[in-house]
């Protein structure tokens, strides 16, 4: 194993270190994820999921191989529909990296399919399920947005949404953090998809 | 009519229990206090690439209860090996088919890495890769050999 302060130090001088570390994570991530989504999937043979991502089966065995395969994003999406989830791809600190990583476990990994987002279909789900006081940039984005009604679902709980979370116009001006939460990039991104 | 006793069954000891909140625990296999061939190959053979996939590999088996789970796990090996229910995880880096081979240890949820190698072609490297992880787990059986901890950080 290594030693912390040097792993650090290296981390912030070498950019190819930083890469390779970066990969690590995620080479083993999303691996991991993928295994745990098809397990617990009704279908759960690798064969059944290469059927509904239109790939070969050796290839869902390939990407349940740590390291195996460079990940591009058609993969990830075609992957994540046949698997009936979103997914989300964003840039975030170092520290937030580690915290997804520590966080995650397979066993727990359970995010609910559409059929099954009663928060996605549901029009009158609660709004702080949905978001949480994050980037203010964020939230003026989604409400011009809703504004013009482009992005449907999404504008029908912005006006009603909870009074602890910032309005666009409260937050103009104000020094708010610019790191976005978990739960507002998730649905962000998830809703996009 | 006879009568039936229908008391429920309260406790059957064939069913184990398993406590999500304990984490697997890895070990090395040492011949001594002062060897330890998994840290060398660790250190000589894997580059940063390899180090960290490994580590990360590691850090996220170790919260998945069932080891046929594992991400990368691969098979437990026939053949003479399953004799000490030796196991294969897999991973890629640096362009290479990395093999660790493990066992388990006495303790639950303790598992053991013997020896690292890689793979190509149905050929491992070094080519007696194998009959040492069989002479390994046997001398680990025998108490011929010792385990050293390998620490798992979850913060960098």
């Amino acid at each position: 194993m290594r030693d912390r302060s040097t792993t650090i130090s290296k981390l912030k001088q070498s950019r190819s270190f930083r890469a390779s570390y970066i990969a690590a994570k995620l080479k083993v991530l999303i691996p991991a994820q993928l295994r745990a989504l098809r397990l617990k999937s009704e279908t759960n043979r690798q064969e059944d999921l290469a059927l509904a991502a239109e790939m070969r089966q050796s290839r869902i065995s390939a990407m349940e191989t740590p390291g195996a395969v460079n990940f591009n994003l058609d993969t990830l999406v075609r992957v994540a529909s046949a698997l009936k989830v979103g997914l989300v791809v964003k840039f975030v600190p170092f520290s937030e990296m580690l915290r997804w990583e520590n966080e995650f476990s397979q066993d727990s990994f359970n995010p609910v399919t559409i059929d099954r987002d009663s928060d996605f279909q549901g029009r009158n789900a609660p709004v702080t399920q949905f978001y949480q006081l994050g980037s203010a940039r964020f939230l003026e984005g989604t409400y011009r947005h809703s504004q013009r009604g482009s992005v449907g679902a999404v504008g029908d709980y912005i006006p009603g949404y909870s009074p602890n979370i910032l309005r666009p116009s409260e937050t103009s001006g104000m020094n708010v953090d610019p790191r976005p939460l978990g739960g507002l990039g998730s649905a962000a991104m998830s809703i996009k998809q | 009519m006879a009568q039936v006793n229908r008391k429920p069954l309260t406790h059957n000891n064939k069913v184990i229990p398993l406590s999500p909140g304990a984490p697997w625990t890895f070990w090395d296999f040492c011949l001594s206090k002062e060897s330890n061939p998994i840290e060398s190959w660790y250190q000589s053979a894997l580059s940063d690439d390899g180090k960290f996939l490994l580590d990360s590999l590691l850090k996220s088996n170790r919260k998945t209860a069932l080891p046929n789970d594992w991400v990368g796990f691969r098979k437990f090996l026939k053949g003479k090996p399953n004799k000490y229910k030796i196991w294969e995880l897999g991973f890629r880096a640096d362009g290479r088919q990395y093999r660790v081979f493990g066992t388990f240890g006495t303790v639950r949820k303790q598992a053991i890495l013997l020896l690292g190698c890689y793979h190509k072609g149905g050929v491992y490297t070094p080519p007696d890769s194998l009959e040492q992880a069989y002479k390994r787990a046997r001398m680990l059986a025998e108490n011929k050999a010792v385990i050293h901890a390998r620490p798992i950080n979850d913060d960098l």
